[in-house]
């Protein structure tokens, strides 16, 4: 047997739902891991100048445009930077190539003589080619 | 000079200490002359050739004997040397005075009359020298 409920009735239990039903959304709503919101400009960095650990890019619709500099080490100098201090401790520390003094040729009075013309001695042969 | 000549080259003129000149010397008349001017003429176009052709010569000295000047101009063209250059400083004996100069004055300067010969710092040495008889007279002559 079922006995009949009001309009009223049924008015306050739809009230009642309501009102419970927002209350579980506002829990639920508390309960969610805090997302802080993005900051527009940071003042003062709170880790030391390390190039950020770059994201993800989404998916451009046109191609990048390339990055000039390249810092492959990460050590804040650019690669070019380094490329051209190595170079430049290259040229100071290698010695020029020594010469070849016996493709050295120049002319004495009537000789042709081959060597350092610095030379401290000269050998002048006395030959026949025959 | 001939065996002793590269060793020379490689301990002391490659290190800076001896520097090296050719005096000729014309024992065997027209055909010494010959050779000697292909030298000459080939130091003309280019220092370094005149010793290029000096080496070449020595290389080649049994096929000097029977040799004309007009042999000489495959020895230019084996140097890569200008031929018709060559070949008209050899024709028109362009360094014949000068080779004959040098050879008398192996004798009115230095009485130079064996072969082979060489004058160290102006100290002269005759007849064959072995190589460590050379170190020594090098020696000397750096020691002052």
């Amino acid at each position: 047997m079922h006995s009949r409920i009001s309009s009223g009735r049924v008015g306050q239990l739809i009230v009642l739902w309501a009102a419970m039903m927002a209350l579980i959304l506002s829990l639920a709503a508390c309960n969610m891991p805090y997302e802080p919101p993005p900051a527009a400009v940071s003042e003062e960095p709170a880790e030391p100048a390390e190039p950020p650990e770059p994201e993800a890019p989404a998916e451009p619709s046109e191609p990048a445009e390339p990055v000039v500099e390249h810092d492959a080490d990460g050590d804040g100098k650019t690669d070019d930077a380094e490329e051209h201090m190595a170079g430049e401790m290259e040229d100071d520390a290698a010695p020029p190539d020594p010469p070849d003094w016996t493709q050295t040729f120049h002319v004495e009075g009537q000789y042709v003589v081959m060597g350092d013309p610095a030379a401290p001695v000269i050998i002048i042969d006395v030959s026949d080619f025959l | 000079m001939l065996r002793t000549e590269p060793q020379l080259i490689e301990n002391f003129v490659s290190a800076g200490q001896v520097r090296l000149a050719f005096h000729h010397n014309l024992d065997h008349g027209t055909r010494s002359e010959y050779a000697s001017m292909a030298t000459e003429c080939a130091g003309e176009q280019e220092a370094g050739k005149f010793w290029q052709m000096h080496n070449l010569l020595f290389s080649r000295q049994g096929s000097l004997f029977g040799a004309d000047k007009s042999d000489y101009d495959q020895f230019a063209g084996d140097l890569g040397l200008d031929g018709a250059a060559f070949a008209a400083c050899m024709a028109n004996d362009t360094y014949l005075d000068k080779v004959r100069d040098m050879d008398s004055e192996r004798i009115s300067e230095w009485s130079i009359r064996r072969r082979p010969a060489f004058v160290i710092n102006g100290r002269i040495y005759e007849g064959g020298i072995p190589y460590t008889a050379f170190e020594k007279a090098i020696q000397e002559a750096l020691a002052g």
